[in-house]
């Protein structure tokens, strides 16, 4: 599965900040946008795809993470595994 | 037995059996094995149109796009979705069945997700975002074993005797005398007589009509049939669990 990075509630302007930051720095120009900017998890919190290695495969490589990205979502943290709301 | 020269020729000149030849029953057929049908970026999936209506399936988000490879589905190619938040997927169901008309669900998947991850994952779904508007074939869990499953109008069966893990030809079929579900020909089991009543204004590949419920593995083939008769069953069955290596 790839990773995503999942923001904590109340911490939603820092997951639009690492989204805005994503859609400068991915390298797909085809693509609308980067994520989604409304994917809640079951819990409420933001859930943003993670640009890089274990999120991101680009011309069939893993995708280094840009400089900057560790930054962009310090107020986030990287999972493999996400819940997403239950549907039947 | 020998055979004669005619005979010879005759089966040497005798078309194998692919899909387009269940004619009009065929509805739509999403095929990962021919790229005419892929927009690509690099391995990155756009865009999967069906070789019937060439109703295509999108995704313009990077970060839910999933990939094809040309040996990731037993040497063959697929198309590989993350189990995260990949999917494909359209605002129309083109002339697929909707409302209470019969129809059949098929797919050549590959199963990716253990046991002990007891999310459920649609491999394809249409319909309608409404309360169960929606037709789909899916993998749920039963005692840690993944399990062939087919579901609408809040209604399900789910297949009891295959193990879905790994790379199976997973069949549903949708009528209002009950819903079936079939994995590699076998492990059948049909619900209750339902009020079936599927809506027409969405398609997914690779996960529910909301994008979520992501399937986790390599998905080939996808079609989209009204009711076969079992000799045409037969002969799409063998076509797939041959591509499937099954």
């Amino acid at each position: 599965m790839s990773d995503v990075v999942i923001f904590p509630v109340g911490k939603e302007a820092s997951a639009d900040s690492y989204l805005a930051w994503c859609n400068t720095n991915s390298p797909d120009t085809t693509a609308t946008m980067w994520y989604y900017p409304d994917r809640v998890d079951k819990y409420g919190q933001r859930v943003v795809a993670y640009l890089g290695p274990t999120g991101f495969i680009w011309n069939s490589e893993p995708y280094p993470e840009p400089a900057g990205g560790v930054e962009a979502r310090a107020d986030g943290v990287l999972n493999a595994n996400v819940e997403w709301p239950e549907e039947q | 037995m020998l055979l004669t020269r005619a005979q010879q020729q005759a089966a040497a000149a005798t078309p194998a059996w692919t899909p387009a030849d269940l004619g009009a029953k065929l509805i739509t057929w999403w095929d990962a094995e021919d790229l005419t049908t892929l927009t690509l970026v690099g391995s990155n999936v756009n865009a999967w149109r069906d070789k019937k209506t060439a109703l295509s399936l999108n995704q313009g988000v990077s970060g839910s796009r999933p990939l094809w490879s040309a040996t990731s589905f037993a040497g063959r190619p697929g198309i590989i979705f993350d189990g995260t938040d990949d999917f494909l997927s359209t605002n129309s169901i083109g002339t697929m069945p909707a409302a209470a008309v019969p129809g059949e669900m098929w797919a050549l998947a590959d199963q990716l997700a253990l046991g002990s991850d007891t999310a459920i994952r649609a491999v394809a779904d249409y319909g309608q975002t409404t309360a169960n508007g929606s037709r789909r074939i899916r993998r749920v869990v039963a005692s840690s074993i993944s399990r062939g499953n087919v579901f609408a109008n809040g209604t399900a069966a789910t297949g009891s005797t295959i193990d879905l893990y790994g790379r199976h030809v997973i069949q549903g079929s949708f009528a209002s005398t009950g819903l079936k579900i079939s994995v590699d020909g076998a492990a059948t089991e049909t619900s209750a007589p339902l009020s079936l009543s599927t809506g027409n204004s969405l398609t997914s590949i690779g996960s529910n009509i909301s994008g979520l419920q992501p399937w986790n593995g390599g998905i080939n083939t996808v079609l989209i049939t009204t009711v076969l008769t079992t000799d045409e069953a037969a002969s799409l069955l063998a076509f797939l669990k041959s591509r499937g290596g099954i």
